[in-house]
This record gives structure tokens, C-alpha cells and sequence, in this order.
């Protein structure tokens, strides 16, 4: 070792040693706060209850239904209006669900929940191995992107897309609801549900509301093929597909009917009081529906389009007849990366269109949007909530609320 | 405070109670063993840079891999060996500094790899990140089994090619005298990271990877000087690590894998600072 004592010698150091001592202090002061802020990071974004969400918790009692997103956590919630059950939420509201990493926490909350619900089709692409380890272990889990029509990204999620190229998997009848939405009547309306419930026999047809039957249209369309492995399929089955669902109202109302069927059968709440939180939440939907329709109104035909920041928002646009002409960062994910040639298309796009406004989002940066706004000059740049609800205060911070101020806020921008 | 007012419930009850616990301490001790042990090494012949080139450089394999629709691993293998050999023309055919062909190609693998996630198979990104980093909460028996496997390959390469990596790293004259091949005891070692890169980062991330690479034998030559002893002290630092990270992130509901690579860099500065204050009466820091 003798070689080793030489390079000893020839790296000593002086220790007056401060410097040194203070980092670690440092280091360590910072470890502490960042474990204390995260402590209470795992937000309750609480079942609306009479009694409080702390001393239900310590009762040990109520079941929790965990959710990744605070999107899918508010849509949960309403279906718990009578408070049968803790929403606990996995992603802290302000993340992008695109690159959340788990804690080991959040791993025991999976396997504890009663039910824990996830959008799927990719969208908490970190969460992915853990989600299904968890499962293996016995967690119960349901991706609401296996429930609901789904739109893919066949073309590569390039600049020209029309939200009328239907892709294959949809059924011909979603044509219609980019330009008729509103004049919807209970007449077109087929026999449907039946298609969701085939993994849940033991379900009483009491579940069938009549007020069911008027927003399932076109679920008669699916074929059971497509559903069966439902349980299996994770997102496997549906690479390349948009995973942005929750920008439209209507597939919201798809997933909340097959969130509230697993809700009742893994035994967190009773058929007969989460109908009453369904139908609620339904007629709410519908009024959302109906609202952001006559707001669009206002939107001349020719402003009906879209420039967004990752492509986040087609769902949007077939819903309400937009055109979603380009996406700054052109993929579903936000982990990409866009290049110049493809932000110039862009531009010449935007200029060509005469398109207002660029939407950038709130959990992700806009750099790139506010650059291309310049590279264009006279365009606006907006940031929406996407992934993520806003804070207290902000006006998204549930469903409904969200779906209301981007409405508002796209609607502002385009009139 | 609770790891000291209740030390059974913050210590020992997650593992006991949790069967995900055990199966992320299984995963992160045998990552550890693997690691360590060529780490060691790492650490010792000044190549820590060329194991962080690796465990980055390992990324654009996996995507086209998944993209072709080829085994990841071997392609994290592929991507591996190119790199090694792309550093090595580079070094052996300009007046470049080591570290410089390194940084070249690492950047290069690293920007590649953003390509080809950023490009025409945009829309399957999601599936392909899943891929590229590594999980510690989502641990499944099979990630153990090969695991298991790989430490048990470089405890194997690292206890029969001890002398070779010995006299390589003190006394490359000798090597030579005595025909222990220093080029090839190289190449050697080289196969051993890229074995423990690859098999690791896919169940521990590649930030974990590479901390673990260099954090727990750095900590260990603060306090002892024998290459077999720091071997050992490595693995016992490691393990240490991975325990104080896995319980910190479940307590305090922190990123899993980033809070072990910090839990182990954390682990380090401690050792640092109390050889630094035992040694402060000679007003020496020994370093190595």
C-alpha cells in the first residue's frame, strides 16, 4: 500500500475545517424542512363530511380511496358525497403527473386503500411499476383510461390534426358530439352501460338509474372484445392513446359510472347512497356540458383553435369543436423535448391561422410557449390548469371548477 | 423525533409489517453488494466520471431496444460496450484528456436519448420512460432474482481478479513484469461497471446507481486504507444507506430512489465531518 500512503500525502488538506461543517449543517437543516413540507404534501382533498376529515382518519375505520391526481381525486369525491370514504390524493397539486416519483409511502398507501384509482394510459408514467407491484401484492386498482373511449395518437401527435379524423377505435356516433353536443336529446339514446359492467356481475341492475341511460349514448358502441380484459390490460393495450381524458366532461361521466360500480363492489360504499352521489354528480357534468357549449358559442368558428403547450387537450377540442392545430412540445408526454424546426412550423401555423393565443400550463414551464409567442409577436400566451387542479383560491381547485376557469380562460383568449 | 422516542415503530415495524419494504431492502442490499464492490475500484483508479458517463450512457440502448422490440437489457448492454470503446478510440487516437472523451460521449448518449423520446414515436414516450428510470417502491421477486445474480457475478469477477485490479490500479510497471495484463485487467473491471450498471438501474433508477457506485467506497476510504477492508466497509456503508433512505422516504413521504442517493452522499459527509473533527488536533483531513 505504499503507493496509497503517497497519494495520501499529496492530498491533505487544511482542515480549518468551518467551511465544510457548516455545508453539512446546511445540508442537513435543508433535508429536514423539505421532509417536514412533504409531510403534509399527500393532500385530503376531503369527501365532503359532516365531520372532520382528521378525526375520521384517527377512527380507523372509514375506508380510503387513494387517487393519483387531484382531478380524478375531486371527481372521486363526489361520488363519496355522503363522506363513506377518505379521498386521499397521490400527486401534490402543482406536479406533473408525467414525472411524479413515488415515495415508499405512497407504495403502503396503495396496498392499505380500499380502492385506489389512477387515469392510466400512461399518464403517471413513474408510477407505472410501482402501481402494478402494488397490485401484484393485492392493492386494488382501477385505471379509468380502460373504461373510457379513448382517443389515440395515431398520426404521432404532429401539427395537423383535425379533431374529425376519428381514429379507428372510436365509434362512428363521436362525430356527432363535436358539433351537436347541445341539441343532444334522450331519443338517440341506446340501451347502453351494459358494456361496463360485465366485470362486475354481482352488480343489482338497481345501479341503472333511469337519469343513467341519457349520457351513455354511445357506449353501446364498444365492443365487449375491447373491455373484457379490462382488469389485464393496464395500459398495454392502449399505447399511443391520449391520456388527457378528464378534458371532457361527457368520458368524465363514462369513468365516474365505472368508478362508482368499483366503489360499491369493493364494498367502500352502498349502491343505493353512491346512486344519489352519481346522479348528482351526472346532472353536474351535464350542466358543465351545456355551459362550456353556450361559451363556446361566443368563440367565432374561425378562432376555434388550438395551439397548446404538450398536446394535452384533444379531448377538449372533439368535445367542443376545436381544431387542435399544434402542440409546443408535440407529444402526449411532457418528459419530451420539442426542436427549432418544429417550433418555426409552428409559428407559420399560428401566423397563418391568425390564432390569438398560445396555452401554456401551469405545472410545466413556458418557456418555450412565451419564445414562440415572441418568434409570432401579437399572440397571447395563456397558462391553463392541466394535469394538475390549482390551488386554494385559484378557482379550479376541484372538477368543476377547473373545467370552468380553462373554459373561461380559452373562451377569453379566443373571442 | 419519533426515531428516537419510539425507535421500534420508526426502525424496525415498516419492514416487519411491510412486505414492499423487505423486497426494496432485499433489492437495495444486493444492488449495494453489486455496486460496492466494483465501486471500490471505480473509485480507486479515478473513474467515477466514466461511471456516471455509464450509467446515463445505458439510456439510448433501452429506448431503441424498446422502440425495435429487442430485450432492454441487451440493449442497455450494446449501449454500454459502445460507449467503452468509443472513449477508448477517442483517448487512444487524439491528445484528449480521459475526461473529455468521457464527457463527450456521455453528453452525446444522454442528448440521444432525449431524441429518440422526443421524436416520431413521441406517443409511446410514456411506456418508454417507464423503462429508463428504474423503481425501488415497485421491487417484484424477478428484479431480485436477477439482482441476486448479477452481485454474485462481481463478487466472483472482483475476488478472482483481485491481484490483476491490485497491481493494474498501484504499479502498472509491475503488471506487466509480473504478466498480469493491466489493458486487459481493464476491460476486465469495465465489464464488471457496465454488468452492475445494467443489471441495477433498471430496478434502482440510475441516479441510485450511480451514487451507490461512488458514494458508500468513498465513505469507506475516509476510514480504512486496506482495498479488502474498504470493500467491506463499502458494503456495510451501502447497506446502512439504503436502510436510513428506504425509512426516510416512508416516513417522510420522500422520492424513493432520490432519497437513497441522498441518504448515501448524506452518509459520506457525516463520516467526513467526524474523521474531520478526530483528526482536527492534527489539523489534517486525510482525504484518502
Amino acid at each position: 500500500m505504499k503507493a496509497l500512503a503517497q497519494t495520501e500525502n499529496s492530498n491533505k488538506l487544511r482542515s480549518r475545517g468551518v467551511a465544510p461543517l457548516t455545508a453539512i449543517v446546511l445540508v442537513f437543516a435543508l433535508l429536514m424542512a423539505a421532509c417536514s413540507n412533504s409531510n403534509d404534501s399527500s393532500t385530503e382533498v376531503g369527501a365532503q363530511t359532516p365531520t372532520s376529515a382528521a378525526s375520521q382518519s384517527t377512527s380507523g375505520e372509514t375506508p380510503v380511496v387513494l387517487v393519483s391526481t387531484g382531478i380524478w381525486s375531486s371527481v372521486v369525491s363526489s361520488l363519496l358525497c355522503n363522506g363513506e370514504a377518505n379521498v386521499e390524493t397521490i400527486i401534490p397539486v402543482g406536479s406533473d403527473p408525467h414525472s411524479y416519483e413515488p415515495s415508499l409511502r405512497d407504495r403502503e398507501r396503495m396496498e392499505n386503500a380500499s380502492l385506489v384509482v389512477v387515469n392510466g394510459l400512461n399518464l403517471e408514467e413513474r408510477l407505472f411499476d410501482t402501481l402494478e407491484a402494488a397490485e401484484g401484492a393485492g392493492a386494488s386498482v382501477l385505471r379509468v383510461g380502460d373504461h373510457v373511449d379513448v382517443l389515440s395518437y395515431e398520426d404521432g401527435g404532429h401539427a395537423h390534426d383535425h379533431a374529425e379524423e376519428a381514429p379507428a377505435e372510436e365509434a362512428p356516433a363521436e362525430d356527432a358530439h363535436d358539433h351537436d353536443h347541445a341539441e343532444e336529446t334522450p331519443a338517440e339514446e341506446a340501451p347502453a352501460e351494459d358494456a361496463h359492467d360485465h366485470d362486475h356481475a354481482e352488480e343489482a341492475p338497481a345501479e341503472e338509474a333511469p337519469a343513467e341511460d341519457a349520457h351513455d349514448h354511445d357506449h353501446a358502441e364498444e365492443t365487449p372484445a375491447e373491455e373484457t380484459p379490462a382488469e389485464d390490460a393496464h395500459a398495454h393495450d392502449h399505447s399511443g392513446a391520449d391520456p388527457h381524458i378528464w378534458f371532457d366532461p361527457h368520458r368524465v361521466e363514462q369513468a365516474a359510472v365505472a368508478i362508482q360500480q368499483r366503489l360499491v363492489s369493493s364494498g367502500v360504499v352502498d349502491a343505493a347512497s353512491s346512486e344519489t352521489c352519481l346522479n348528482e354528480f351526472s346532472n353536474a357534468l351535464d350542466a358543465l356540458d351545456a355551459e362550456i357549449a353556450s361559451q363556446v358559442e361566443q368563440v367565432p368558428q374561425a378562432n376555434r383553435k388550438l395551439v397548446t403547450n404538450h398536446d394535452a387537450l384533444r379531448y377538449f377540442a372533439n368535445r367542443y369543436g376545436f381544431e387542435v392545430i399544434g402542440a409546443v412540445i408535440p407529444s402526449p408526454s411532457t418528459m419530451a423535448e420539442t426542436n427549432p424546426a418544429q417550433l418555426a412550423a409552428l409559428a407559420e401555423i399560428i401566423e397563418h391561422e391568425g390564432v390569438p393565443a398560445i396555452f401554456a400550463e401551469t405545472q410545466h414551464s413556458s418557456n418555450d410557449a412565451e419564445a414562440l409567442a415572441n418568434e409570432v409577436g401579437d399572440v397571447a400566451v395563456v397558462t391553463l390548469y392541466t394535469g394538475s387542479l390549482g390551488p386554494a383560491g385559484s378557482g379550479a381547485e376541484d372538477y368543476l371548477g377547473f373545467m370552468r376557469t380553462n373554459t373561461n380562460l380559452i373562451v377569453d383568449a379566443l373571442s | 423525533m419519533e426515531f428516537i422516542t419510539d425507535p421500534l415503530n420508526w426502525w424496525v415495524e415498516p419492514f416487519a409489517v411491510n412486505g414492499f419494504m423487505r423486497n426494496a431492502l432485499y433489492a437495495g442490499l444486493l444492488v449495494v453488494i453489486t455496486t460496492s464492490l466494483v465501486g471500490t475500484w471505480v473509485v480507486l483508479q479515478g473513474m467515477s466520471f466514466l461511471g456516471d458517463a455509464l450509467a446515463h450512457g445505458v439510456l439510448p440502448g433501452i429506448a431503441v431496444a424498446y422502440i425495435v422490440g429487442i430485450n432492454t437489457t441487451i440493449g442497455a448492454f450494446v449501449a454500454a460496450l459502445v460507449m467503452v470503446l468509443g472513449i477508448n478510440m477517442i483517448r487512444r487516437h487524439s491528445l484528449l484528456a480521459d475526461d473529455t472523451s468521457i464527457g463527450l460521449l456521455f453528453v452525446g448518449f444522454l442528448a440521444l436519448t432525449v431524441v429518440i423520446m422526443s421524436s416520431a414515436s413521441g406517443a409511446y414516450t410514456g411506456d418508454l420512460t417507464r423503462f429508463l428510470f428504474g423503481s425501488i417502491s415497485g421491487v417484484d421477486t424477478g428484479d431480485l432474482r436477477r439482482q441476486a445474480l448479477a452481485a454474485c457475478f462481481s463478487v466472483v469477477g472482483v475476488f478472482v481478479f483481485y491481484r490483476a485490479f491490485l497491481v493494474m490500479t498501484f504499479d502498472r510497471a509491475q503488471a506487466h513484469v509480473l504478466g498480469l495484463r493491466p489493458r486487459l485487467a481493464h476491460a476486465l473491471l469495465l465489464v464488471l461497471l457496465s454488468t452492475s450498471i445494467v443489471s441495477s438501474f433498471e430496478v434502482v433508477g440510475n441516479l441510485l446507481v450511480f451514487a451507490f457506485l461512488v458514494a458508500p467506497p468513498a465513505t469507506a476510504m475516509l476510514l480504512v486504507k486496506n482495498v479488502k477492508h474498504i470493500m467491506v466497509v463499502a458494503t456495510l456503508v451501502g447497506a446502512a444507506a439504503t436502510f436510513l433512505g428506504l425509512l426516510v422516504s416512508y416516513h417522510y413521504d420522500t422520492a424513493a430512489g432520490a432519497t437513497m442517493a441522498l441518504s448515501s452522499v448524506v452518509c459520506f459527509l457525516v463520516v467526513f465531518m467526524a474523521v474531520a473533527a478526530t483528526r482536527a488536533g492534527n489539523g489534517i483531513i486525510n482525504i484518502r
